[in-house]
């Protein structure tokens, strides 16, 4: 071994070491069967959904409504259900991004690294939301879009897909900020679940009595992404604005409140 | 002047009501292999992980190499290794992807050399031969030896290694101290631990700790040499009573205690205060008289364990 030699500073401030760990974070899905197989089960199960609401459910004998429900209806009642799951399934896949690594012992040995903390932070969300927006939203979308031209006999409107997908790709990113929000609040599992996975279930609930809140929930994406993708209408840009503007909110929060924890 | 890689001093650490430190000072001379010594509890850990930035003190300050270790703690870690009692890593990487996600947060090098400096720092720690090995499959020693390999992977100024070796069997330990053997003179160390035995064989300065306070801090000799040496006889015959009453009226002798004789031999215990007198008279002055035999005779020079037995056990009201 040879004699000791003094490292230079590299990064700047709260960003010291952030590109090594969101390496890491990334590379956790992308250098595995990870990513893949969470392709599968959420392109199984949003296509699923669909094709039961465009193939088998108008076959049922039932109300003639319902046999006559439109493309667009279908669309419509399909993305408000299909963000339900995407919201959840971000829950779900993402609740232990940090607090595993609490529990085990890693933060302490990041920390003991030239890794500032706001910087784990942002490297847990900029290295895990393009894997979960790409498993959870792009990908079953494809598949989407191809059942949709399927049951229209014709290619659906590439904007409106698109725009849908991002809508949802935006919720998705959110619930992972709330949940990274969360985990450094509390090393309980059973919180970082319960609260964003109640808000989106409770979300459509309160707007109900609540109609103003429609336009200031992040939750309330899914039903935005429904007009985008049955009609082509963006029903409120405010939303879109507050949720990226949450999303950021949540970051800020968990960076701030991680610098002062743990001490 | 000696040159200090950490200084402390009046540090308090309070997690609510309880004091893990209190008014700590400390001072670890650059190049040294510095023994951590305190009972469980005595704030041992609380320092180390004030030192790397992990915690933030509640009073005092602490500087490591210069820097201060709580506005430049990102720098601080920079230029020193930690491992921490319990070490964590991605389980699901192997020992050699763990050390090259651990060297990628210090200054880039090429490929080639970070792959040489990986096998290095696994020749050291003696897992050449588990590198591609899974962690979650390692045995306890070798993430023990991992964690030093990964503390050490930038070839830091400062070690600073919490209880590198008490969980550990044996050999393990064994293992462990030889590694601190081989980095004295490459680093500065600086490890705590609970088993004395293991500081005296390797560290050059030791720094003994209770209740979140310095007890004593010097070099292992000096706290050595200040100890007191001792004999321990067994004497019978019809003069044997007499043997300490002839002891301690020797100036060289500190203190003389003595066993009631069981089947006629008596236990004497003798402290001196002049070693190279004592080695010299002390058997002359028993059997001066005629009619004492000794039986057993027995020199015991102070151990760490003593030294560190009287300052806890001095230390409490």
């Amino acid at each position: 071994m040879s004699g000791a030699t003094a490292s230079t500073s590299r990064g700047a401030g709260a960003l010291t070491g952030v590109a090594n760990q969101t390496r890491r974070e990334a590379s956790s899905w992308w250098a595995s069967r990870r990513w893949a197989v969470s392709a599968l089960v959420w392109t199984g199960l949003v296509n699923g959904l669909l094709a039961l609401i465009l193939w088998v459910v108008p076959n049922l004998d039932g109300p003639a409504e319902i046999a006559d429900t439109t493309l667009a209806e279908s669309a419509l009642q399909f993305t408000g259900l299909a963000a339900v799951l995407a919201g959840a399934g971000v829950v779900l896949m993402a609740q232990g991004v940090l607090i595993d690594d609490r529990r085990s012992g890693v933060v302490e040995w990041l920390l003991s690294k030239p890794l500032a903390r706001p910087a784990l932070i942002i490297a847990k969300l900029v290295g895990h939301a393009p894997p979960l927006v790409v498993t959870i939203v792009v990908l079953p979308w494809v598949l989407v879009g191809v059942q949709l031209w399927l049951a229209g006999e014709a290619v659906w409107p590439i904007g409106q897909w698109l725009g849908a997908v991002a809508l949802l790709s935006l919720l998705v990113v959110f619930q992972l900020a709330v949940v990274l929000v969360l985990s450094t609040v509390t090393t309980s599992r059973a919180v970082v679940l319960a609260v964003p996975l109640g808000a989106l279930l409770a979300a459509d609930l309160f707007t109900t009595f609540a109609p103003w809140a429609s336009d200031w929930l992040p939750w309330g994406l899914g039903r935005l992404a429904s007009l985008v993708l049955a009609h082509g209408v963006l029903a409120s840009t405010q939303l879109v604005v507050v949720s990226v503007l949450a999303t950021v909110g949540c970051v800020v929060a968990a960076a701030w409140r991680f610098e002062r924890s743990q001490r | 002047m000696v040159e200090h890689a950490v200084r402390i001093a009046g540090l308090v650490k309070r997690f609510g009501g309880l004091v893990a430190l209190d008014g700590l000072d400390l001072e670890v001379p650059r190049g040294s292999v510095f023994g951590f010594l305190g009972p469980n509890g005595a704030g041992k850990t609380t320092a180390m992980r004030i030192l790397v930035g992990l915690l933030r003190p509640t009073a005092g300050s602490a500087t490591v190499l210069g820097l201060d270790a709580v506005a430049d703690t990102v720098a601080v870690r920079q230029r020193v290794g930690y491992l921490a009692q319990h070490p964590a890593f991605y389980d699901d990487l192997t020992a050699r992807q763990n050390l090259r996600f651990a060297r990628g947060f210090y200054p880039p090098s090429p490929d080639r050399r970070v792959d040489a400096e990986i096998d290095e720092a696994l020749e050291l720690v003696g897992l050449s031969g588990a590198g591609d090995q899974a962690v979650g499959g390692l045995s306890g020693g070798q993430r023990q030896r991992l964690g030093i390999a990964q503390a050490q992977i930038h070839r830091p100024e400062l070690l600073v290694l919490d209880e590198p070796a008490s969980a550990l069997d044996p050999l393990g330990r064994r293992d462990v101290l030889a590694i601190l053997e081989r980095l004295r003179g490459v680093t500065t160390v600086l490890y705590s631990t609970h088993i004395l035995d293991d500081v005296q064989r390797v560290s050059d300065t030791v720094a003994i700790l209770q209740d979140g306070r310095r007890l004593a801090q010097a070099p292992m000799a000096e706290l050595l040499g200040g100890a007191a040496t001792s004999y321990a006889l067994t004497v019978t015959g019809e003069g044997a009573e007499q043997v300490p009453h002839r002891l301690a009226s020797q100036d060289w002798v500190a203190q003389v205690t003595t066993s009631p004789a069981v089947e006629g031999h008596r236990d004497v215990h003798v402290t001196v205060s002049d070693d190279d007198r004592a080695a010299a008279q002390l058997l002359r002055v028993v059997l001066d008289d005629d009619r004492v035999v000794v039986t057993a005779f027995r020199r015991h020079r102070s151990q760490l364990e003593d030294v560190f037995v009287d300052l806890v056990d001095g230390a409490r009201p």
